[in-house]
């Protein structure tokens, strides 16, 4: 495991942008997502901008469409949720046949807004985390006065993420090869096989970051009350524009939606 | 030469724990010193050297009693992030020690937490890298280095830091020939071109006789033997006092003056110089080296148990091949040894001899069954699987639970079951109560429980993938031994394995991979024996066959014939 957290190398336009201009990325994304959560035919395009962004950093568009296809129940679950609530309100346009919820145009473009509000965010968090080296990162949140230790939980967090996911894989090896029918298709018993897995990877787990602070603290973490860095970032043109870009494109979202505008209702009169 | 270390009247033991597990330890250590402490697994090693870089109390919670100083500072008042500057660690798993995504990352990580300028960090690192030979592999992601490159650059990193003392717990424990020789080549460069002081937990004997300026010998928490490594390793009632293994030169000697004391004035060789400069007449008489050898270990194949065709594997589409072309007959009643360098694909070849992993091309059949039509559930119980780490598997909360988990999803009734318990736990040796946890078990207790879980199900065979990192020699021996009584009643032992030593006692047969091909497969003797070949593959040869080489026995492995062969020849 490392402080590589969920970073993909790739050469890309985007992996070369400032680490400032992806965090200042995530944040407009993120603010337009909240702004745009009552009209899912807006907040899509933020949701599109950040698999645009994907596809420029290399990043394979299977990564972020695997959160949107996780998500399908959560998204059917949003709508429904959302458009029963508002069933009484626009224009009907069908009715839910297991639970006989009344669809209508309102319903499920809260809904979907709903549904980007979580997606989005996420979307633009992988985009940061996969394209913008840890080091960096951690730089950036010292830089601005977080504390150096509260950066590192940080990185040590999502740098636990697949490190979990390597040591249940052992696990799952390890138990299988005690005869014990971890893959069995009786769903009682894959239940009841949750335990040899979840309790050995608990214990490695926390095993692992003990270890790992004695590690950290034999390398003189925190061993000066100032951190210095030996790469420094260096802001740069292409940094300056694509930040102007990215300010153009989520702060005219958030306009047109405080003017009231609807892609939905433009559509609508062109149809 | 200034003490560096100072340690006197030293108590420690754990938290709720009732034991001590350091008792009276008074220990000096000089600048510029290499001590080599040695030890059986659990003996105190590593809460000593815990305790000497100040973890012990700050970070490691118990009960401390005595002083321990760090060049005239007390560890009590100083935290282990600021002795660091002084004192280097490096542990034994190089894994864990390596945290950055480029070599260059990892070593300014130190320097940067130590609040260092630029300037001064790139002429630390740029030093480092010239010593450890890395210049030019600066932006080179650390994971894709060999485990003895991760543990170099793990050393590299606190070296770094310009420690005074340098603390290294077991640095080879985890690393396979090629990692092993790289980290002492470049701990003598350190003893030789620096004025370090080093302090080394390692059981490889024959190395610490030849370079260490002092041995410390522990056992349940105390120091029962400190002195020059010929002062230790000369004496066998020391030796057979502290139970620690003797370099294989001073073993065979042992025999020889025991049995004729006329001989050397009794004197005890520690390194392969000495014994030669003493045996320097003796050498095999025409035709006594074939003589001496009895029987070659090879026995011949009476059912095959495993059979692996034409096996190629590899981990994604677009991945190199591990394994290509692998053919293998495992038989019953054999203890075949697999040995091979650290990605030479011997876990993964393993792992197809109970279904875990399924064949691109070629197959494996287990008594028959093909392993791509078999669920690895009911191969397990044919063939049974002990992985490095005892700890991925406990998840009860006592030993009977443990073990009867998977019999009862068996249906075997409850007399069955404790009746299977009792002898599996019989086999390996441990007598535990029941009703414990198992992860109140020692780390060598939790080993043999691991396997005790496996032949519980009494299978045809058992695959054990290296399952000794942690281990000392003789426990590890102990229960290779206990193995041989499964072989024996016509089970079968596949070992991987990289400590030679061990293989020359338990197995019939050895198999080398290489780069994922069988590169050869033969008798123990005659693998373990043929010097030129293991070097030429860079395994470190047995000193034993060294020296029985340069005497002219040279199909002689274990350190009893040779011993044998020499008194037969000075009759």
């Amino acid at each position: 495991m490392t402080f590589t957290g969920l970073y993909l190398q790739r050469d890309s336009i985007i992996h070369r942008l400032d680490a400032r201009v992806k965090i200042a990325w995530f944040l407009l994304a993120f603010a337009a997502s909240v702004a745009c959560q009552w009209d899912g035919s807006l907040s899509v395009f933020v949701y599109v901008s950040l698999i645009i962004g994907l596809a420029l950093a290399k990043i394979s568009i299977k990564r972020a469409l695997l959160t949107v296809i996780y998500s399908v129940i959560f998204l059917l679950v949003t709508v429904l949720v959302w458009a029963s609530m508002y069933q009484d309100v626009g224009n009907y346009i069908a009715t839910f046949p297991l639970a006989n919820i009344r669809l209508t145009d309102v319903g499920l473009l809260v809904g979907t807004g709903k549904f980007f509000l979580i997606v989005n965010p996420i979307t633009a968090f992988l985009l940061l985390v996969s394209t913008t080296r840890m080091y960096d990162l951690h730089y950036v949140f010292t830089k601005a006065g977080l504390p150096y230790k509260a950066g590192f939980m940080f990185a040590l967090a999502l740098g636990l993420l697949p490190y979990t996911f390597v040591e249940i894989k052992n696990i799952i090896d390890v138990q299988k090869a005690r005869g014990i029918a971890i893959d069995s298709r009786n769903p009682v018993r894959r239940i009841i096989y949750v335990v040899p897995i979840f309790v050995p990877l608990v214990i490695r787990m926390m095993s692992y970051i003990w270890d790992l602070s004695i590690v950290l603290s034999v390398r003189g973490f925190g061993a000066s009350p100032k951190r210095t860095y030996y790469f420094i970032l260096r802001w740069g043109l292409r940094d300056t524009v694509a930040l102007i870009i990215l300010v153009l494109i989520y702060s005219s979202l958030i306009a047109l939606r405080v003017v009231g505008f609807s892609t939905y209702d433009l559509l609508r009169g062109v149809f | 030469m200034s003490v560096v270390i100072e340690a006197s009247d030293l108590w420690f033991k754990y938290v709720g724990s009732e034991d001590w597990v350091l008792k009276n330890i008074n220990f000096r250590m000089r600048e510029g010193e290499t001590v080599v402490i040695m030890g059986p697994s659990g003996c105190g090693k590593s809460t000593l050297l815990y305790t000497l870089v100040g973890m012990i109390p700050h970070i490691i919670r118990g009960e401390m009693r005595g002083n321990v100083s760090v060049l005239g500072k007390s560890v009590l008042d100083s935290r282990p992030e600021e002795l660091s500057r002084y004192i280097g660690f490096v542990f034994q798993n190089p894994e864990l020690q390596v945290l950055m995504p480029t070599v260059i990352e990892e070593l300014v990580f130190g320097l940067e937490n130590m609040g260092l300028n630029r300037e001064d960090i790139r002429g630390r690192v740029d030093e480092v890298l010239e010593f450890i030979n890395f210049k030019g592999r600066e932006l080179e992601d650390p994971h894709t280095l060999s485990s003895g490159e991760k543990q170099v650059l793990a050393i590299a990193s606190v070296l770094a830091l310009r420690p005074r003392i340098l603390v290294l717990d077991e640095p080879t424990s985890m690393l396979d020939h090629v990692g092993t020789q790289r980290i002492l080549s470049l701990i003598e460069r350190l003893k030789r071109e620096t004025n370090l002081s080093l302090l080394v937990v390692e059981h490889r004997i024959e190395w610490i006789a030849e370079h260490a300026d002092k041995v410390i010998i522990m056992r349940d928490g105390e120091f029962v033997a400190e002195g020059r490594p010929s002062e230790i390793f000369s004496s066998e009632d020391l030796i057979l006092k502290t139970g620690v293994r003797p370099p294989q030169v001073s073993e065979i000697f042992y025999s020889v003056v025991k049995q004729r004391p006329d001989l050397f004035r009794g004197k005890i060789p520690i390194t392969l110089q000495e014994a030669l400069s003493l045996l320097g007449g003796v050498s095999s008489s025409p035709g006594q080296a074939s003589s001496e050898v009895v029987g070659d270990g090879g026995k011949p194949c009476g059912e095959v148990l495993i059979e692996v065709r034409d096996l190629w594997f590899r981990y994604g589409k677009n991945l190199p091949w591990v394994l290509k072309g692998v053919n293998l007959d495992i038989c019953r009643g054999e203890f075949v040894a697999i040995i091979g360098h650290s990605g030479a694909g011997k876990t993964t070849l393993v792992k197809h001899f109970n279904g875990l992993l399924k064949p691109v091309k070629g197959y494996v059949r287990v008594l028959g069954r093909d392993t791509r039509k078999s669920a690895v559930s009911s191969l397990a119980r044919l063939v049974g699987m002990v992985m490095q780490n005892p700890e991925a598997q406990f998840f009860a909360s006592t030993i009977q639970e443990e073990m009867s988990f998977t019999l009862k999803r068996m249906g075997l009734s409850r007399e069955e079951i404790d009746q299977r318990i009792k002898e599996a736990l019989n086999t390996v040796d441990l007598a535990k109560p029941l009703n414990i946890s198992p992860h109140l078990l020692s780390f060598g207790e939790k080993h043999r429980l691991a396997i005790a879980s496996i032949l519980a199900l009494k299978p045809q065979v058992l695959v054990l993938d290296e399952p000794f990192s942690g281990l000392d020699y003789k426990r590890s021996l102990q229960l290779l031994l206990a193995l041989r009584k499964f072989v024996s009643g016509g089970g079968t032992v596949v070992l991987v394995a990289h400590d030679l030593q061990l293989i020359s006692e338990v197995a019939d047969r050895v198999v080398v991979l290489v780069n994922g091909v069988i590169s050869r497969a033969g008798p123990t003797r005659e693998l373990l024996s043929d010097v030129e070949w293991l070097r030429e593959h860079n395994f470190t040869p047995l000193q034993s066959t060294l020296l029985a080489r340069s005497l002219g026995f040279s199909k002689l492995v274990k350190t009893g014939e040779i011993s044998d062969a020499i008194i037969k020849t000075l009759k």
